[in-house]
């Protein structure tokens, strides 16, 4: 429980930052070639890049996307798992039909197949979510699947139906709570993958294009320049350890409650 | 043989996923390449010949992906060039991974103090938090920028000089071995953990054998069966998910072509990798699945 409200608190602060900083830092996207990758100072904290514009300014824009890419990843994995896994409930021509897709989707590597959706919508932020859900629905849809399966057998769940209980009312009021943590760190665990995912996909050019401040873009940047300046590598790796620190800690302290 | 069926069906649907997503999508590459400001007629010229999807299953199947769109080189002989950097790479991080992995589970197992767990919890949680490019990173600043001890880039081919080869690959194999071992640290503690508590691990440790042949030859043989599955998957993985890592290093393999096939909107490059990426996945599943029973039935479980 320690670990969660320490995952917790830090990603409080993370997303307050990037929502309230924004309007006191410089604009992330000006240029000023005149001050082209000078080292942090009292000006710039986090120093300049390749086409002067400010590092902490871009890393808290960035932060925000990636947050944002994130949250709408989790979000649309779990409106389409969670309803589609319920429906696997019973055996059925449904169960089997959806999850033979999943095991084709499985069985095709996450991270290549995310590059071919991503590239093949031409990249940006709709094609990123549309890719990064595609690759987390399967594993998903199983896991909510074969707790539901577990609970769905259990002898309250049986005693209920006995009772003549709606099968609905079994459904939101006993089978949803008891899938709930396992669903949680399943979220915590999407959730800290897209942010990873994002940033390498980015990194690599097929993520979000060069001009919008991300974490992998502004990587991808100091990695050309990396030995002039290490700035540029630094703080955005930094805030991408920290957010999936703190994501993974709310996973583990949710999981050995 | 229905191993084998269900095999053959999930290869087809894959191929079905990968033809709808070059095919249907909506990212014009055309237009992606020259800009805005150009005809119609232009983009026609570079648009791909539109290719029936049983037309592209027979000539996937045949190895034949197609040309690639940008050098014209065969994607098939692009491809078997590059394949052997990768498949070194994948293979020495694999074994990093399980070595830095076991070393770590044995020492919290063997010698349980608050030191050794601490060290395994914040080594798991660091793995897994570390996306292997991010250390890659962080390596070449360390030991190419500050140190001057390695070089920050390059490959030399085994065949040429096998020292130098092991030489370049060492940070590439370290960031990928690393950032793969949180979960084999995770799954060899917990399986460990359940085996090292049951009746036959007493037996061997009462008849005075070294806790080096506990571990390995008695509990080891008893995961093995789990360890197989993870190594597999992971190898896969760790196959596919090079690219930054490969980029970062300029090494010559199949990520650093992705890296070019996507900048330069390559998509015959990309399916052929997608494809051959997932082939090796079913592939090597099955074959994990087929030797475990085959195990089974000899060991009468």
């Amino acid at each position: 429980m320690r670990k969660t409200a320490v995952g917790m608190v830090i990603l409080v602060i993370l997303s307050l930052a990037f929502v309230i900083l924004p309007p006191f830092l410089e604009d992330a996207y000006e240029v000023d070639m005149s001050r082209r990758l000078s080292c942090p100072s009292s000006g710039h904290p986090f120093g300049t890049d390749t086409l002067g514009r400010d590092v902490l300014a871009r890393v808290v824009t960035g932060g925000r996307i990636s947050l944002s890419v994130g949250f709408l990843v989790t979000l649309m994995t779990l409106v389409t798992a969670l309803p589609s896994a319920l429906a696997c409930l019973h055996d059925g021509i449904v169960d089997s039909v959806l999850m033979r897709i999943c095991d084709i989707l499985k069985a095709l590597p996450s991270t290549l197949l995310a590059i071919l959706l991503s590239v093949a919508m031409g990249t940006g932020v709709v094609g990123i979510v549309i890719a990064l859900t595609a690759v987390n629905i399967p594993q998903t849809a199983r896991l909510i699947r074969a707790r539901a399966r577990a609970v769905d057998s259990s002898l309250f769940v049986m005693a209920k139906r006995a009772m003549g209980v709606e099968n609905w009312r079994i459904l939101t009021g006993t089978i949803l709570p008891h899938v709930l943590p396992s669903l949680l760190v399943q979220c915590a665990f999407v959730f800290s993958s897209s942010i990873l995912a994002e940033a390498a996909l980015s990194f690599i050019g097929a993520g979000l294009p060069a001009a919008v401040p991300s974490w992998g873009g502004i990587l991808a940047e100091g990695r050309s320049v990396i030995f002039e300046g290490w700035w540029l590598v630094v703080f955005p790796s930094l805030f991408i350890l920290l957010t999936v620190i703190a994501l993974n800690l709310v996973a583990d302290g949710i999981e050995e409650r | 043989m229905a191993k084998l069926a269900s095999m053959l069906l999930t290869l087809i649907g894959v191929s079905f996923v990968v033809y709808a997503a070059i095919t249907y999508l909506p990212g014009s590459r055309a237009q992606m390449l020259m800009g805005e400001a150009v005809g119609e007629s232009a983009y026609q010229r570079m648009a791909i010949p539109h290719v029936g999807y049983l037309e592209w299953l027979w000539r996937a199947v045949h190895l034949d992906f197609g040309v690639s769109s940008f050098g014209s080189q065969d994607v098939s002989s692009l491809i078997a060039g590059r394949i052997g950097a990768s498949l070194l790479l994948s293979l020495l991080s694999l074994a990093l991974a399980l070595v830095i992995s076991y070393a770590v589970v044995r020492l919290a197992l063997q010698y349980r103090n608050p030191f050794t767990s601490a060290l395994y919890e914040t080594l798991s949680l660091t793995s897994l938090s570390l996306p292997s490019f991010i250390l890659s990173l962080a390596l070449v600043l360390v030991f190419s920028v500050a140190l001057g001890l390695l070089p920050s880039g390059g490959y030399v081919r085994f065949c040429d000089n096998p020292v130098g080869c092991l030489a370049s690959l060492a940070m590439p194999a370290i960031s990928l071995g690393f950032a793969h071992s949180g979960l084999f640290m995770r799954m060899m503690h917990s399986s460990f953990e359940r085996e090292l508590s049951r009746p036959y691990v007493m037996l061997a440790r009462a008849k005075g054998l070294a806790e080096g042949r506990v571990f390995a030859l008695h509990a080891g043989v008893n995961i093995l069966d789990e360890m197989t599955t993870l190594c597999a998957q992971s190898l896969v993985t760790i196959f596919s998910s090079s690219a930054a890592v490969e980029y970062i290093y300029s090494i010559p393999g199949l990520g650093a072509l992705t890296v070019t096939a996507i900048a330069r909107r390559d998509m015959p490059t990309l399916a052929a990798l997608v494809m051959l990426a997932s082939f090796s996945s079913i592939v090597l599943s099955t074959a994990c699945d087929i030797t475990m029973d085959a195990r089974h039935r000899r060991v009468g479980t």
